[in-house]
């Protein structure tokens, strides 16, 4: 199941048609990049949408001053981390 | 106290693959984990000249390609191929952590009970370990690279590390 964001904003009816399409997909890269960094979407499928590989969406990113990675930890996680490296340290060569 | 979960392998995803090469730690995944696996849709999708060179060097040695077998069917309709390799992938091979910082991928695989390490987390545990002479450094970089992290989280995992004066 998918819904469609429909956004819609009045312009002047002496707007030229490039301009609206460089509106439009402003606006289309703009709500993509909005669900992403809201968890919505994941940033494959964000680049896909755009039609951009992987790596340019985490360009766009940079160039907005977006992060790449989410800011929340879990605690579990750095514990994982730390379980790991004491074993590994500990294990014959 | 509760005693630390013993989980010995990782499932490396298109975001941790690309922010621990940026920061230059990419290499330091054996040093925690025993077994690292990563998707072949994951491989065709991490293409860029810092990362692409580290993760082909790592497939070479200690890195595994390998596609999920049985749990594809478990794994929700989300994301993009890549995503759902690396869901499926951790599913077959549980316990064990995915490393990325996707806010989508994470929410999805802790729905499922899988735990993800983010890069700037990883690089964290490095420092504290002494692996690495500070964790700053490899912080900066990888943000100068073009992997964004969040200022408060920056913040907090320096001032953890009493790196910040």
């Amino acid at each position: 199941m998918s819904k469609i964001l429909d956004v819609q904003i009045e312009v002047p009816d002496s707007a030229p048609e490039a301009a609206m399409r460089f509106a439009e997909a402003l606006a289309r890269e703009s709500v993509i990049v909005g669900l992403q960094q809201q968890g919505e979407l994941t940033i494959t499928r964000a680049a896909a949408d755009l039609g951009i590989t992987y790596d340019e969406y985490l360009q766009l990113l940079t160039r907005s001053g977006l992060p790449a990675c989410h800011d929340e930890v879990d605690p579990a996680a750095l514990e994982v981390l730390r379980a790991g490296i004491r074993r590994r340290a500990a294990a014959p060569p | 106290m509760n005693a630390a979960p013993e989980i010995r392998a990782a499932i490396v995803d298109s975001n941790g693959a690309i922010g621990l090469a940026k920061a230059g730690c990419f290499s330091f995944l054996p040093a925690v984990f025993d077994v690292l696996l990563v998707p072949p849709a994951v491989v065709r999708e991490v293409t860029d000249p810092i990362s692409a060179p580290q993760l082909k060097a790592a497939l070479a040695d200690w890195l595994t390609c390998a596609a999920s077998s049985k749990a594809m069917g478990r794994v929700p309709d989300f994301g993009g191929p890549a995503d759902r390799e690396a869901l499926a992938l951790a599913l077959d091979n549980s316990p064990c952590v995915i490393l990325t910082g996707d806010r989508q991928l994470i929410g999805k695989a802790r729905q499922l009970g899988v735990l993800c390490v983010n890069p700037p987390l990883f690089v964290q545990s490095l420092a504290e370990a002494g692996l690495i002479p500070a964790a700053k450094p490899y912080l900066d970089q990888m943000i100068r690279r073009g992997f964004g992290i969040p200022i408060e989280l920056y913040t907090k995992m320096l001032t953890a590390l009493g790196e910040r004066g």
